[in-house]
């Protein structure tokens, strides 16, 4: 019941066999890595085939994925008056608002990490006590942009709901002329 | 006496046969969500902001980690590679399920903080040392031939530390820590013995035909070849990353 490797019968292979066999791993090992798995996981393609058989795409695509989102977010903020992040916990609500004047312009433009909230874009009116709000915009996204014109004084902003397993990081911007009254 | 052995052997094979099929009827029957890629990425978010004791995360984690770490199943084909009879596969996998689950426990009651590049490299280096030795490479460079089940406890050890470090990701919280490590060494098991029962299924069908023996060389060396491509491709990482 000896175990086969174990067994000091068994035939011990020639050095040649031996060589050839390792040196055969290293070669096969050197060029898959080269043309296949470093292009897709790196982007590192020293003989370019990578590129041709379409695999540096796989690496570059998650650089590609990030840098518009960050180089737009520059380009914006030039036009943006204010830029915030908010994190909303798992299972819960929040607000944030802005106080505006009647007839003002609020322009702006949230996205998520990824994942959809539940929003409802509304305002209350300077001083009510009766708990009327007007809603502009509802429902469950992971961006939008826009513009609301007041058509009262008042809070403005966002009830986010995440309803999610995990926290949603949501990023405003806004533009227009408001005090911002912020996580409410 | 030895008709009582031969029995226990039998019995004990049919047992372990037995189970395997449940299992994979209960995986077969499970919906199909529980599998779905969605599923698993919202377990990952979940466990990544998690507070608390989460047995069923952590062993569905620890599960999906074995079934789909093809650098610890790659090393376990080189193992069973040449391993006949149930009882020297049981013996060898519980020596590896014994390494692994030492450093998977040590690390990360310890709060080790293993270098992933680095440790992935080494497991890649044991499925190449595996691969080498099938092919009686230290019986004839070394003269001997290293005693394979210390080997594979060793290995075990690495691979590890490679668990721990891969359980790490996630949010571990102090309190109760033993319990979820508990359930995410569990799930590693329950997918090992899922994966390997695949794997030997194969084996042993392909062992029927004449090609095993044939091409059994070959298989050791694209063995290697695995392993030194994982090897590269991890120190590499490494190097950019580490």
């Amino acid at each position: 019941m000896a175990n086969f490797m174990n067994d000091t019968n068994l035939p011990t292979p020639s050095v040649k066999s031996l060589v050839f066999a390792s040196g055969l791993a290293i070669l096969l090992a050197t060029i898959l890595l080269i043309t296949a798995v470093l292009p897709a996981e790196y982007g590192i393609d020293p003989t370019g085939l990578g590129k041709k058989l379409g695999l540096t795409q796989l690496s570059s695509a998650g650089e590609d994925i990030v840098d518009p989102v960050i180089t737009s977010c520059k380009e914006q903020l030039g036009q943006w008056t204010d830029s915030t992040t908010i994190v909303v916990p798992v299972h819960s609500g929040l607000e944030y608002k802005f106080d505006l004047l009647k007839e003002a312009k609020l322009e702006y433009a949230w996205k998520t990490d990824g994942a959809k909230i539940y929003f409802d874009l509304h305002g209350e009116p300077h001083g009510d006590n009766t708990g009327f709000f007007k809603s502009f915009k509802l429902g469950s996204e992971n961006q939008f942009n826009g513009s609301i014109t007041t058509e009262f004084a008042g809070p403005h902003g966002w009830y986010f709901e995440n309803k999610t397993q995990a926290p949603v990081t949501i990023i405003l911007n806004t533009k227009g002329t408001y005090q911002v009254l912020g996580l409410m | 006496m030895k008709n009582n052995i031969f029995n226990i052997y039998t019995r004990a094979q049919r047992l372990i046969k037995l189970l395997g099929v449940l299992l994979i009827f209960i995986v077969a029957l499970s919906p199909t969500s529980v599998f779905a890629h969605g599923v698993d990425a919202n377990t990952e978010r979940f466990l990544l902001g998690n507070q608390g004791v989460a047995i069923g995360a952590f062993l569905y984690i620890g599960a999906k980690h074995m079934v789909t770490g093809y650098d610890h199943l790659l090393f376990l084909v080189g193992v069973i590679f040449f391993l006949f009879r149930t009882r020297e596969v049981l013996i060898y996998v519980s020596l590896f399920t014994l390494g692994h689950s030492l450093t998977l426990f040590f690390g990360v009651l310890n709060h080790l903080a293993v270098n992933p590049f680095l440790i992935d490299a080494i497991i890649g280096l044991s499925i190449v040392y595996k691969g080498f030795d099938n092919l009686g490479g230290f019986r004839r460079i070394l003269g001997f031939q290293p005693n394979t089940k210390i080997m594979v406890m060793i290995f075990g050890l690495f691979h590890g530390f490679g668990l721990a470090t891969k359980l790490q990701k996630f949010n571990l919280p102090q309190m109760d820590l033993w319990k979820n490590l508990l359930a995410f060494n569990v799930g590693v098991e329950l997918g090992q013995f899922i994966a390997l029962l695949f794997i030997l299924i194969g084996l042993n069908f392909w062992r029927r035909s004449q090609s095993f023996y044939v091409f059994s060389t070959a298989t050791n060396t694209l063995l290697m070849t695995g392993g030194l491509i994982l090897f590269g491709y991890q120190m590499t990482g490494y190097i950019l990353n580490g």
